[in-house]
């Protein structure tokens, strides 16, 4: 038995591991590399959505954030050779997606939220009554998170839609786990005052 | 853990992603009943559940991107392989505007713009077709009576499509498409590789044609763009 565990951890060239079982998507990977235009698809799918509301998120354009997510998974078509398995195929993924991201923003202002919502949810949050049922508070919510500098509302997005760990996050945004624990408390810092500008307070929440 | 570590691990304790030894001492430590760590807790819980929300509600993926993702790839192979091969890199037969607009310049331009004038293009690629066909055929839209069919010979008042095929599809891939939707071409393509498909289903059945469209779709290999030609 040792010596086929031998041959098998010789012909992955890795480390001998312990889990029996092969994550699909790095097995996806491994078929895309072979040119496997299926396990693209299948790839696809499985990160379109996910993807696309992150890149949204940051570059806050629904055309663009098409094109990055095209952009980004074409990348990922070119580079799955690469891929090492160092790390879990999503944090590849994002990681791919915010590079393309921040070169797709380099030298553009940060995000902002376009007139016509903020006057919308503005106008809601003008009378009390309004602003206490759910939907003005979801959208003063939504204005608030887009008022966040774009390091912030990232490490909200990384956390709260996408359901990363701190780990994967640091992974993906390239810095310290310490530096990810840290922007999120000034972050969720940030928010709370943004939000009690516009007169929800933190019991409200 | 002390508080200020247990109080910056919270937001990974709503999440769900702390390991096994962080999420007890989490536990742990909010049963000795800190009231700072609970009351973020809560908070944290209704960011979360706020994030989520807006998340979701956001705009759908246009459907077609698989499509061009698909087609850029068997650019990207095609380009590859050419290389590779050691051949100088011709097209295998002369490019559609469309194509030559990318290669030239498409990859160079800033996504943004890229995406304004892929928005701009797609517009003026349905105006325009529309304008150009009314203009050619005045009598053949509004009632749908086509006048440039095959022999093949389609309903009148057929739905008609606007489709672009891609690059890599095959005219055998082409023909099974058609046939398995009963349509046919009966214009293009244009300049921009457009072309009009007559369908036999009239405009007015939207779940039959709904159910073409569907099967276009999902050709993505074969099919780059399809629109309903109004």
């Amino acid at each position: 038995m040792e010596h086929v565990l031998e041959i098998r951890v010789l012909a992955a060239g890795k480390k001998p591991r312990m889990q029996e079982h092969i994550d699909p998507e790095i097995e996806l990977l491994r078929q895309i590399a072979a040119g496997d235009r299926d396990a693209f698809e299948k790839l696809y799918k499985a990160y379109q959505g996910r993807l696309f509301r992150y890149l949204l998120r940051m570059v806050g354009d629904t055309g663009a954030a098409e094109e990055l997510t095209n952009d980004a998974m074409i990348a990922a078509w070119k580079a799955a050779s690469t891929f090492k398995g160092e790390s879990r195929p999503s944090t590849w993924l994002f990681s791919i997606a915010r590079n393309k991201a921040l070169n797709a923003m380099r030298g553009k202002k940060p995000v902002m939220v376009d007139a016509e919502t903020a006057l919308a949810v503005a106008a809601s949050s003008d009378s009390p009554e309004r602003s206490a049922t759910r939907s003005s508070l979801r959208d003063t919510m939504k204005l608030a998170l887009q008022e966040l500098s774009p390091d912030h509302r990232e490490v909200m997005e990384l956390t709260f839609y996408q359901e990363l760990s701190y780990q994967e996050i640091a992974e993906i945004m390239e810095c310290p786990v310490n530096t990810v624990k840290t922007r999120m408390f000034y972050a969720k810092k940030r928010l709370q005052e943004i939000l009690e500008q516009k007169g929800i307070k933190e019991e409200m929440l | 853990m002390k508080h200020q570590e247990i109080i910056e691990s919270l937001p990974w304790y709503v999440n769900g992603t702390l390991d096994q030894a962080e999420r007890a001492a989490v536990t742990q430590h909010l049963a000795t009943g800190c009231d700072e760590c609970a009351r973020e807790v809560k908070s944290l819980r209704a960011i979360h559940k706020a994030v989520k929300t807006a998340g979701d509600e956001a705009p759908e993926p246009s459907p077609f991107l698989l499509n061009r993702a698909l087609a850029e790839i068997e650019d990207y192979e095609r380009t590859r392989g050419q290389e590779q091969s050691g051949q100088t890199a011709k097209p295998s037969s002369s490019p559609s505007l469309l194509d030559r607009l990318r290669e030239s310049w498409w990859p160079k331009t800033p996504v943004f713009a890229r995406m304004a004038l892929a928005t701009q293009l797609a517009l003026v690629l349905v105006v325009g077709s529309i304008a150009i066909y009314q203009y050619e055929n005045p009598r053949t839209v509004g009632d749908g009576i086509k006048t440039l069919s095959g022999p093949s010979g389609t309903a009148s008042g057929g739905a008609q499509l606007s489709v672009i095929f891609n690059e890599s599809a095959t005219e055998s891939e082409i023909r099974q498409t058609l046939q398995e939707i009963h349509g046919s071409i009966v214009e293009g393509p244009t300049a921009q590789g457009l072309y009009t498909i007559q369908l036999a289903v009239p405009p007015e059945q939207t779940a039959e044609l709904d159910k073409i469209m569907k099967t276009l779709l999902e050709k993505k290999r074969i099919v780059r763009w399809v629109q309903e030609k109004q």
